[in-house]
């Protein structure tokens, strides 16, 4: 994936400076940076969700824009921030409905897709909900049925909005697991995480979006050297000390 | 589990599919004028009967009936729709006003156009309807991209409806008598004035549309999970929303051409089946939501026709009487589950 040149924001906002970045299969890119500072518009804007201002992001050597949906739901999947209010469905149905690019045109599934969905629920540890309400999960498990959901769609690109929230330490702790085994599977990750700690154990490299809307790229390593934890979030001394004891843990 | 879930859908069509035929023979059958089941059936498929008893069944009963099946079937699905829509289960055709609009367009079409030139076809009469239906509507999209919560946008239907039907009303009592005979009937809601042509050009309408509602079930089912996930497994937003509301239009315009508007089918049937069936997927609810339509339609039309005979109540009266307290403890129950 190539993104180039882009610039994102809402009409004339400009909400994220210019800026490139190529990403190679199987890579996890975190995205992370203060609230409110632009990470769910780089994302939506890199899934094409809304359309850049200037620049454009390619998968291969296609603009996503030219890529038909029905194709490129193949290829990528995505966890937003919304929360899904549902009627009547299980946490299977929910999870199944990533299997719908490959349903057929009723949007009935075959042994595949239920297999698919089955893994993809033990992965995420909710195999014994599979029958349960959707509505009446609660707000962890209901996050970890969308995370499932995304990566049962069998996408070569995964893009996830702030993955963890809701989620306990423990499934914090798993969830990075799962996303390691599937990077080494060949699934290019691209995900916002407000836990800097969790970004900079999973993460090959990182994207620091600034409040101005300038983006770094940078590696662990480079983050921990150059103490720039601090400058992205504005922390004071005192602040930083903190942070750091748990960045290094 | 899975297996029991098949298993109630098969019971459920099973179920649906008898009360359909036994309610569709039950309007046949009876009548201020009774007429034995053997009858019906050797006047259907051979025609040979007492001329008095052919006249009732083939030219009044079994239009109407067939009618008030399909008609009932494609209000149910008209509800289901907006339903996905606006992703709010108590939208129907009713109650956002788009009933009224059609009716409306209606009125103004009987009115100056079939009271002027005194001609008028089936054909006309449903585009005009859905031209009503479709401002109605556009109305109501209008307000939504405003108004982001749902129970403003539908206060703002039904006001919508009221704006309509004081219009139809107006044009009801300045119109010339010759021009309004039925028109007051028919703006209340009623099956009664069904004739062969009109079933059929039912049958043609609300077919084509099924058909195409059918095909767009997979991109129904991925907007359960709302737009931006839907479009993530590849449904084309813009597209498919504009089909929805052509077909929601459709299908209640259809209803409203020929029957006037007919109250709650479109909130209450689907809602009814998504408990039934325990699932919201629209592969099963939109066949089971036709059916069912048709069978609530059928049994209501029944007991308008018949509680106090000869008078004829308008079926809307007896859709609403079991309609809205469907629609009651639909909201309570919403209620209830967002408390906890």
């Amino acid at each position: 994936m190539k993104i180039d040149k882009l610039k994102a924001g809402y009409r004339k906002k400009i909400i994220i400076n210019e800026f490139s970045l190529e990403i190679s299969r199987g890579e996890v890119v975190s995205l992370i940076g203060p609230n409110g500072g632009g990470k769910s518009t780089l994302l939506k804007s890199i899934s094409g969700q809304i359309n850049p201002l200037s620049g454009s992001v390619y998968i291969g050597k296609e603009d996503i824009r030219n890529i038909s949906l029905r194709k490129l739901s193949k290829r990528m999947s995505i966890i937003t921030t919304e929360r899904v209010r549902t009627q009547h469905m299980t946490c299977r149905d929910v999870v199944l409905s990533g299997r719908l690019p490959y349903s057929d045109s009723f949007g009935l599934f075959n042994d595949t897709d239920k297999k698919a969905a089955d893994n993809a629920m033990e992965l995420m540890k909710i195999g014994d909900l599979s029958e349960e309400s959707y509505e009446e999960m609660s707000d962890g498990q209901k996050q970890r049925a969308l995370i499932a959901r995304a990566i049962c769609q069998e996408p070569e690109y995964m893009i996830m909005d702030e993955p963890t929230s809701y989620l306990d330490i423990r499934y914090k702790l798993e969830l990075m697991e799962v996303l390691r085994k599937l990077s080494s599977e060949g699934m290019t990750i691209i995900t916002s995480l407000h836990e800097p700690q969790i970004a900079l154990k999973i993460s090959n490299r990182l994207l620091l979006v600034h409040d101005d809307g300038n983006i770094q790229i940078v590696t662990p390593d480079e983050v921990l050297r150059g103490c720039l934890i601090k400058d992205l979030y504005g922390l004071t001394d005192n602040m930083y000390e903190t942070v750091k004891k748990t960045l290094t843990m | 589990m899975q297996k029991k879930t098949a298993a109630r859908i098969v019971c459920v069509f099973g179920i649906l599919t008898i009360l359909v035929i036994i309610s569709f023979l039950l309007n046949l059958c009876i009548g201020t004028v009774k007429v034995d089941l053997t009858d019906i059936f050797r006047i259907i498929f051979t025609g040979a009967a007492d001329e008095k008893y052919r006249n009732i069944i083939m030219d009044i009963r079994l239009p109407r009936a067939l009618m008030t099946v399909i008609l009932g079937g494609g209000l149910a699905v008209s509800g289901f729709l907006l339903q996905t829509f606006f992703a709010n289960p108590i939208a129907g055709p009713y109650i956002l006003g788009i009933s009224s609009g059609a009716k409306m367009a209606v009125a103004l079409f009987l009115i100056f156009v079939v009271g002027n030139t005194g001609r008028s076809s089936s054909f006309l009469l449903v585009i005009t309807a859905f031209a009503g239906a479709l401002v109605a509507t556009g109305f109501i999209i209008l307000i939504s991209s405003h108004v982001k919560n749902m129970a403003s946008l539908l206060a703002a239907g039904i006001m919508i409806g009221y704006i309509c039907s004081a219009v139809t009303d107006f044009l009801i009592a300045f119109a010339d008598d010759s021009d309004i005979v039925n028109l007051h009937s028919w703006s209340q809601g009623s099956f009664s004035g069904a004739d062969m042509n009109g079933a059929l050009y039912c049958l043609v309408i609300v077919g084509i549309s099924m058909v195409f509602v059918m095909m767009l079930s997979k991109s129904l089912d991925a907007f359960r999970l709302g737009e931006n996930y839907a479009r993530s497994v590849g449904v084309n937003i813009r597209l498919c929303r504009i089909l929805i509301i052509i077909l929601s239009s459709l299908l209640s315009a259809c209803v409203t051409a020929y029957a006037g508007p007919v109250s709650f089918i479109g909130i209450a049937v689907p809602f009814l089946m998504r408990e039934a069936l325990k699932s919201s997927k629209p592969v099963i609810l939109i066949p089971a939501s036709f059916l069912s339509g048709s069978v609530f339609c059928l049994i209501s039309d029944f007991l308008a026709r018949r509680i106090f005979a000869p008078t004829e109540l308008n079926i809307s009266a007896v859709t609403s009487l079991f309609g809205a307290p469907i629609v009651i403890l639909m909201i309570i129950r919403r209620y209830r589950s967002h408390e906890n």
